[in-house]
């Protein structure tokens, strides 16, 4: 074959390769997209949405929160790490709250998942952090 | 991997997703610069469709209220 045909191959070859190519942007578009319709951030959303309108459940984590928060002000004290114990044993009773954690470990553990597979891949830590909780 | 998750949508966009960065030029070239922008933009992507900080989530040590 004359050079100028192997060149030619050459260059077709690499159009070829080009126009195969996927644009990371996009193909993160396309993950977000996979995420937001999953069964896991489906579940989180309806779980979170039924946290929000028990307001027994939001009472008793305000409550926790505040406990929690005097517990590291003001030291310990028996009295108020026992009204902690007794304010976790109705958390964990408390149905909305625990079908909301479990929802929010379930679609977290997912999130890991897919982060450790890009990462793997790509040799270097994929999900960036710019500090924040779960919500930003 | 789990078995479960083979086929789960997340993780097959995921695999697509890893793909696609390393046929991007800035793997190529070993551009870790480039590279690290392109990590960096992939990241406010998933972050403005989700609404999830999903860079904090991934961490081992983030908990989940920051």
């Amino acid at each position: 074959m004359p050079d100028k045909e192997i060149e030619e191959v050459r260059k077709e070859k690499i159009e070829e390769l080009l126009r195969k190519q996927k644009d990371p942007k996009m193909e993160a578009k396309k993950f977000a997209n996979a995420i937001i319709e999953c069964d896991e951030h489906k579940n989180f959303i309806k779980c979170n949405e039924e946290l929000q309108k028990n307001q027994t459940a939001q009472n008793l984590l305000r409550e926790f929160q505040q406990k929690q928060m005097e517990l590291q002000w003001y030291g310990f004290d028996p009295k108020t790490l026992e009204e902690l114990r007794d304010l976790q044993m109705k958390i964990n009773k408390n149905v909305t709250i625990q079908n909301f954690i479990n929802a929010q470990q379930e679609l977290i553990d997912i999130l890991r998942r897919t982060n450790n597979i890009i990462s793997g891949k790509i040799g270097t830590q994929f999900a960036f952090s710019q500090g924040g909780g779960f919500c930003g | 991997m789990d078995k479960d998750y083979l086929n789960h949508p997340a993780i097959i966009k995921a695999k697509e997703l890893a793909d696609a960065l390393i046929q991007s030029k800035a793997f190529r070239e070993k551009n870790m610069e480039k590279l690290q922008s392109l990590i960096i933009q992939c990241n406010q992507i998933i972050v403005e469709t989700t609404k999830i900080n999903y860079g904090a989530v991934c961490q081992p040590r983030s908990g989940c209220c920051g």
